[in-house]
């Protein structure tokens, strides 16, 4: 006996050749999510970065392919490094290479909707923000490639000696606050009252690993060290410089930063290059002393936002309390937290003493990541304090910057803070770079972006330096046309950067507290593509310009618009465009927005979270959707492994005769003496106050010559700086507190510089009154000994302090 | 033919969520408790926008969201996808580009929507974009003849399937 089982539907095998096989019905859909790994358009991004003094010239070719059968419109919304200007795009489609044009921005989108329409390949590189750029590659055929190459320039930033190359490769999912308006980009997140531009902004998030990144960076020597803090690199010797790659293969995942020391880098600055039209003239004053500092009020805003979770917030605790303990005597300070909320600790300026700063680690320890990053309120809190004459207001900005309202968060800072400085200290994988050095520009103070896996107290004592007044204001370029039509700031470890057109000697003069400061330099001749820098520097000044004064739209937009195609750049006003004719591309079109992959330490809770806390979704997204099949949703307790971390100090020989390098051998001789001087490892009892070091991450070494790098972590130096009690004294004895002050000696700081200046000043201060001690004059002689020239030479009989509490017992191991 | 149950009017986020819940119910045990089963709700919807696997609304009326047909195949598209045993990162792939041509088969497919009839089908709302009507699914009559051997019979081409299945039933034995 038979009977019908049931009733099935099936499709018809489809009889029109070249149908989409996805059009089979779930079956179709089930085999591609299955099947061998069927990838997202963009295959692979290929940089080639060249290194020239402060300036880079990067080549990025992104890779596309159309894994359909179906014509594809590929859209992709990508970051570039924040500073940087696109120069130059080609669009090649195998032989054949096809140079895009600079044209107004709707007119190439034009151009482009009509190649598009007339089945021509094309390709558009739009700029959105400083760091976010909209590539479409339109009329990609099933199963071909593409290629678009995207030249960029851009000017290093000098910081404390070292030139940081930081190139971006994927986007994370920022907050955006506001109330939703509309959609008119291709980005997965709305234009909202906030940031009336943000559907251009945000590509969805890439569940999975982002595209493989095959990066290459050539470094013109001489060099003294290459350091990269979120990728293990390996590095060879090549025509006197050093060409640098990640060792093991890399992904579109995280920032890859580069720290470049050059041999010079006493001579750094104040120096100048030309290319024969522009000059760029770097300035800091030479053996700038400490700058005369008014009493500080300092108030610290940190970002408890869900990203901060994890890592970043527990660098971020640490930077705060750094930052705090390096306060002087007769400051005052005010702890404020954020997410979607402002917590401040107090409503009020605390003075610092032992309770207070004791009270705030306790405070600051305690707090938890949770919401949204509301950054505009707390701002508003930041600066809401009114200013007290004879006093210095700091704002101190710590967050990973991750939010898209940039327009009113600059006009929020220049208009409210009243003779305050906003110092911004961003610190991620993926640093949100754009936003928080615009608001320190617009703050007048200086922005340093940290990566989670640095040590945190190096950086910000190094931050300390300059966290006060600057050394030099109304920097100008005498008679010349500068790029930045408004007087510079000079920080210490900051130089300033003047981009100025026409070659020849040129007279820099500024106002120091000291008087007027003027210099005239020779620049030297260079090939570095500082027209195009100009162009992009000038752009920048007007772009912050129109941030606090969108009135001036009218006379702004024309003149951005004038400079970026004289000197053929991208920017909100222009855009290239190129069309291949050569070829008809017909049939059914599809499009896909490119996603990128979550930034290196977020978990796709965080993303939920940035994103969905957005408008009309006022509950965050709680956790990841679970999904079947153990499918790979990342949790932070299995979170990817801490990075690769590396510290490759080298010493390249190469000797240019231009520059007045130190020979090798001298430099070689300054880095065995500055590794006798770093603490040795016998200071351990010391150090396990400090926080645990970053797992070291063997690199690959292809140096002929290489130095072990003396690991910065948790050195002795540190500990004192975060025990030093708020008088400068170390638990109120001068013994101790003389101690601690050789201790910092030996480490290479005195109070005009090294990393503890602050410290030694503060101890130093404290010392003061009890001169009558012999050990406190010994202590204080070698300090004023050591701020001569002299090198530090220990004696005997220092070691008589070696029962001074465990300062003590840190300077005996020195001595050791 | 395509089926009137995926042509809605325009639709909100509360909208959409309602409409796909409505076709997921469909399907047969589903566990309330189930997040992977359960029909998205518009939190889970917001999600699948910033992942790409939903498109960017249709347009805005004011400052509500206006969702359509598309965003409700691929709401749905995910979700039979995640009871297959797939994860949101397979999903992702899979619907990169998909067009509404597949994912409509797709979800009559999963769903197993019968297709009305032409004389049947009620006036669908005109969707100018909506694609030309393609045969999609036809109802096919299967058969175990002996244990282990099965048959399929399409009933438009055979007049009288039982008989048939009597008879090839028979010629097994």
């Amino acid at each position: 006996m038979t009977q019908p089982l049931r009733t099935v539907d099936l499709l018809p095998i489809p009889s029109t050749q070249g149908a989409e096989p996805q059009s089979r019905g779930l079956g179709g859909l089930l085999a591609l999510s299955a099947g061998a790994e069927r990838a997202f358009p963009l295959l692979g991004v290929k940089v080639r970065a060249s290194i020239v003094g402060p300036c880079a010239r990067t080549v990025i070719e992104q890779r596309f392919h159309n894994p359909l059968s179906v014509t594809l419109d590929v859209v992709h919304i990508f970051p570039l490094p924040e500073d940087g200007a696109v120069v130059e795009v080609e669009l090649i489609c195998g032989d054949l290479v096809v140079r895009a044009e600079c044209q107004e921005r709707e007119q190439a989108a034009a151009r482009f909707a009509e190649a598009q329409a007339a089945g021509h390949r094309a390709a558009l590189l739009s700029r959105e923000r400083d760091d976010v750029h909209t590539l479409r590659v339109g009329n990609l055929p099933p199963g071909e490639e593409v290629r678009v190459r995207v030249v960029i320039v851009e000017r290093l930033d000098s910081v404390d000696g070292r030139f940081v190359w930081r190139f971006p490769t994927t986007i994370p999912p920022r907050y955006l606050p506001g109330e939703a308006v509309g959609h008119s980009g291709p980005g997965v997140l709305p234009d909202t009252t906030a940031a009336p531009d943000a559907s251009r902004l945000q590509p969805p998030v890439l569940l999975g690993n982002g595209a493989p990144l095959d990066l290459e960076v050539m470094v013109a020597g001489p060099l003294f060290a290459l350091e990269s803090s979120l990728h293990a690199v390996s590095m060879g010797l090549e025509g006197g410089g050093a060409r640098v790659a990640p060792s093991a293969s890399a992904r579109c995942d995280r920032d890859f930063v580069l720290h470049v020391s050059t041999a010079d880098a006493k001579a750094l600055t104040p120096r100048a290059w030309t290319d024969g039209a522009f000059t760029l003239a770097l300035f800091e004053p030479p053996g700038a002393a400490l700058a005369p500092q008014l009493p500080r009020d300092a108030v610290f805003l940190i970002d408890i936002s869900g990203s901060m979770d994890g890592e970043k917030l527990d660098a971020a605790k640490r930077a705060v309390i750094a930052a705090v303990h390096g306060l002087m005597p007769g400051d005052r300070f005010q702890l404020i937290a954020f997410d979607d909320r402002v917590e401040p600790q107090h409503s009020y300026l605390t003075e610092v003493t032992d309770q207070t700063l004791q009270k705030a680690d306790v405070w600051v320890k305690r707090l938890r990541a949770r919401g949204g990053t509301e950054m505009l309120p707390a701002l508003k809190a930041g600066f809401s304090l009114p200013p007290v004459a004879g006093r210095l207001r700091t704002v101190l900005f710590i967050t990973d910057g991750q939010a898209w309202n940039e327009g009113e968060l600059v006009a929020a800072v220049a208009n409210r803070r009243q003779g305050a400085l906003l110092f911004t200290l961003g610190i991620d994988t993926a640093a949100a770079g754009a936003l928080l050095k615009k608001l320190a520009r617009a703050g007048s103070g200086t922005c340093e972006l940290l990566t989670p896996q640095e040590d945190v107290e190096a950086a910000v004592a190094r931050l300390e330096a300059r966290f006060g007044s600057p050394l030099i204001t109304n920097l100008v370029a005498e008679g010349r046309v500068s790029a930045r039509t408004e007087p510079q700031v000079v920080f210490a470890g900051r130089p300033a950067a003047l981009l100025v057109e026409g070659d020849g000697p040129i007279t820099l003069r500024g106002d120091s507290p000291s008087g007027e400061h003027r210099v005239t330099l020779t620049p030297t001749r260079a090939p570095m593509p500082l027209g195009a820098l100009w162009g992009r520097e000038r752009i920048a000044a007007l772009e912050d310009r129109l941030a606090v004064r969108p009135f001036e739209e009218e006379a702004i937009l024309p003149e951005i618009r004038r400079v970026a195609l004289a000197h053929h750049l991208a920017s909100r006003c222009t855009s290239f465009v190129a069309v291949e004719t050569g070829r008809v591309v017909t049939g059914p079109k599809t499009e896909i927005v490119q996603p990128h992959a979550l930034p290196l330490g977020w978990s796709e809770g965080m993303a939920g979270q940035a994103m969905a806390s957005a408008p009309m979704m006022p509950s965050a997204m709680p956790a990841p959707m679970p999904a079947p099949g153990g499918a790979p949703t990342r949790s932070r307790a299995q979170a990817a492994p801490p990075p690769d971390v590396s510290m490759m100090d080298c010493m390249m020989m190469e000797s240019d005769a231009d520059d007045e390098a130190p020979s090798a051998s001298e430099l070689r001789r300054e880095s065995a003496k500055s590794k006798k001087a770093a603490p040795p490892r016998a200071a351990q009892p010391i150090r396990a106050a400090a926080p645990p070091p970053p797992p070291p991450a063997p690199a690959k070494q292809e140096l002929a010559e290489k130095e072990a790098a003396p690991a910065p972590q948790g050195s002795a130096d540190a500990f004192l700086a975060q025990t030093q009690g708020a008088d400068g004294s170390f638990g109120h004895d001068p013994r101790r507190t003389a101690a601690a002050l050789l201790v910092l000696l030996l480490c290479g700081s005195t109070r005009f510089k090294g990393l503890r200046r602050r410290a030694v000043a503060k101890a130093a201060a404290a010392l003061e009154a009890h001169r009558a001690l012999s050990e406190v004059s010994l202590a204080l002689d070698a300090l004023a000994a050591a701020e001569s020239g002299a090198p530090v030479t220990p004696s005997e009989s220092w070691r008589s302090l070696g029962d001074a509490g465990p300062e003590g017992v840190a300077l005996l191991g020195l001595l050791r | 033919m395509t089926h009137p149950d995926l042509h809605p009017a325009d639709l909100t986020l509360d909208a959409l969520e309602a409409a796909a819940g409505r076709l997921l119910a469909r399907l047969p045990g589903a566990p309330e408790d189930d997040r992977v089963s359960a029909a998205p709700d518009a939190r889970t919807l917001r999600y699948y926008q910033t992942l790409g696997l939903m498109d960017k609304p249709s347009r805005y009326d004011g400052r509500q969201a206006i969702y359509g047909r598309r965003h409700l195949l691929q709401a749905v598209c995910v979700k039979l996808l995640q009871r297959a045993g797939r994860s949101l990162q397979q999903a992702q792939v899979a619907l990169a580009g998909a067009t509404d041509l597949a994912l409509e088969a797709a979800v009559i497919d999963g769903l197993g929507l019968e297709t009305p009839s032409a004389a049947q089908s009620a006036p669908r709302p005109t969707d100018p974009f909506a694609p030309l009507p393609e045969p999609v699914a036809k109802p096919l009559v299967s058969a175990q003849l002996a244990p282990g051997i099965f048959v399929m019979i399409d009933p438009s081409l055979v007049p009288d399937p039982a008989a048939m299945i009597r008879r090839l039933t028979g010629a097994c034995r």
